[in-house]
């Protein structure tokens, strides 16, 4: 059984040899047992492939003529799969992950469309609301005297403010 | 410009078309109906597509079915889903379309949950073509997302590198800032569970407590004992956080995410007043008045793969700000993967 440290060390290792953690089986069976380190072993995975960093195969430890097959079918796979390229272009459309090139907030595309803040403050004797609509914010209280024995009725006083418009980034 | 001038100014283009020998192309000419409106200082043409969308339909249902569901209630269930599905995209397109959809021009209407019979630009078609054609090479795409906010004194936000009411960050940076915000003082960060789901499929994540206080007392005359009593009224307050979230995947690689974040927190210590009971002039009560803050955020972003969304805003009325960051992560995983971590209902035959 591996205890947090070595856990971690190991995840640590196979990441920073470009390897999938949940390559090695035996990493896997103890993350399946411990979703808090799981969640974070995926959260921290998904982050670097979507930072477009590639995940390597698995190098298992053969025998040196093993691996010597291995590497000559390697070959020949490879040409037959960049013959396939050639012959046939790959038809997947899904949108490849920005590069690291691209990681830069002015080349973003990215935007907001639409938002709008609110944040009301409730209490026995008075109403605050403050909201936010993507230009400026406002702010608006309302004041309520408590009821009591022979008081006089509720009135309420509303006190508009506008706050110094804050840049609202698009 | 009123009305009536931009009504007789598109009248005088239309003549002037007339006039120079050029008309405009008809039913027959087209294939589909060709009007232009001439309400804005420019004539704004659109044109009606009528798009099948009943495999979109079925594919964005959810694929589980209950156990022993009756064959007739399966039916109703399924096409309830299907519209449902339906109904989804068409309020995608109102929210995302390029360009912006324009209410008092643009018309979206649903026939059944198969066809989608939508009113725009040439250049809205051309966008919404993209869009299907992207939704139906979805496959196999899941979307993670995940809230995490920020509780800091009052003007400290700017501190931890926020300095605007929304921002758009990178993974890496939301990661930094937010170990920035562990290492400072007075500060509470909560990170919520991870929320998957399917595209154009909202997620709720829901966590709350609710805290019960004594509002008041009811004065009850008890018989036949004659014996005034007083009855504790009890009320409840929820603090915590519902997140609802959705995203879907848009032409060009972005991804419009529609997020609704509310959050109650209870001002603490908890205020508290002493009141005189009628049963009896010398003792007295004590009821509570808890003064509650709402947080509710309201936004529609394009996100490209890897960020996050950032807002900031008063925790309450006097000394805390608040910042919510909102990430949404998407991936295909390998489906044994899913269900080993349970993630994965059912496959309908």
């Amino acid at each position: 059984m591996m205890d947090q440290q070595q856990l971690w060390a190991r995840v640590h290792r196979a990441l920073d040899d470009r390897r999938d953690p949940f390559e090695d089986t035996e990493l896997e069976a103890w993350l399946l047992e411990d979703d808090q380190a799981l969640d974070e072993v995926l959260r921290l995975r998904d982050t670097l492939l979507s930072l477009g960093h590639e995940v390597r195969p698995r190098k298992r430890e053969w025998g040196r003529s093993v691996a010597l097959a291995a590497g000559i079918g390697g070959l020949l796979v490879g040409a037959g799969l960049i013959m396939e390229r050639v012959l046939a272009p790959p038809t997947s459309v899904r949108p490849e992950p920005p590069s690291v090139a691209q990681l830069s907030p002015n080349g973003s595309r990215a935007r907001i469309l639409e938002v709008s803040i609110s944040v009301v403050t409730e209490s026995e004797s008075a109403r605050t609301e403050t909201t936010f609509d993507g230009q400026q914010f406002t702010r608006q209280r309302e004041v309520q005297s408590s009821a009591g024995t022979g008081a006089r009725g509720p009135r309420s006083d509303t006190l508009i403010s506008t706050l110094v418009p804050v840049r609202f980034t698009p | 410009m009123t009305l009536f001038h931009c009504l007789f100014t598109a009248l005088l283009a239309t003549s002037a078309l007339a006039q120079e020998g050029r008309r405009l192309p008809d039913a027959e000419e087209t294939g589909s109906q060709r009007v232009s409106v001439g309400v804005f200082e420019e004539p704004y043409v659109v044109d009606v597509t009528i798009y099948d969308i009943a495999d979109l339909s079925q594919s964005l249902s959810p694929s589980a079915t209950p156990e022993d569901e009756d064959p007739d209630a399966a039916i109703v269930r399924k096409k309830e889903q299907r519209r449902q599905a339906a109904e989804r995209l068409g309020q995608a397109v109102r929210d995302f379309v390029e360009p912006k959809w324009r209410p008092e021009v643009n018309v979206l209407q649903l026939a059944g949950s198969s066809s989608l019979v939508v009113s725009g630009t040439q250049e809205q078609h051309k966008w919404i073509v993209s869009f299907l054609t992207g939704i139906r090479q979805v496959g196999d795409q899941m979307l993670f997302g995940e809230v995490t906010y920020i509780e800091v004194p009052r003007g400290h936000l700017s501190k931890l590198g926020v300095t605007t009411p929304t921002s758009l960050m990178w993974t890496d940076d939301v990661q930094k800032l937010v170990k920035r915000a562990m290492r400072a003082e007075d500060v509470s960060i909560v990170r919520g569970p991870r929320v998957i789901t399917r595209p154009a499929t909202t997620a709720t994540v829901s966590v709350l407590k609710q805290v019960a206080y004594v509002k008041s007392y009811d004065i009850r005359l008890i018989a036949p004992e004659q014996v005034l009593i007083a009855d504790p009224v009890i009320d409840t307050v929820s603090e915590g956080y519902t997140l609802l979230m959705s995203g879907i995947p848009l032409p060009g690689g972005l991804y419009g995410a529609t997020i609704k974040f509310d959050r109650s927190a209870i001002q603490r210590p908890i205020e508290t007043r002493e009141i005189r009971l009628a049963t009896d002039p010398e003792s007295t009560a004590t009821i509570s008045s808890p003064v509650v803050t709402h947080v509710s955020i309201n936004s529609k972003v394009l996100l490209e793969l890897g960020q996050s969304v950032a807002f900031s805003t008063p925790a309450n009325d006097e000394d805390r700000d608040l910042l919510v960051l909102v990430t949404m992560v998407s991936f295909t995983p390998a489906l044994e993967r899913l269900d080993a971590l349970g993630y994965v209902g059912e496959q309908e035959d």
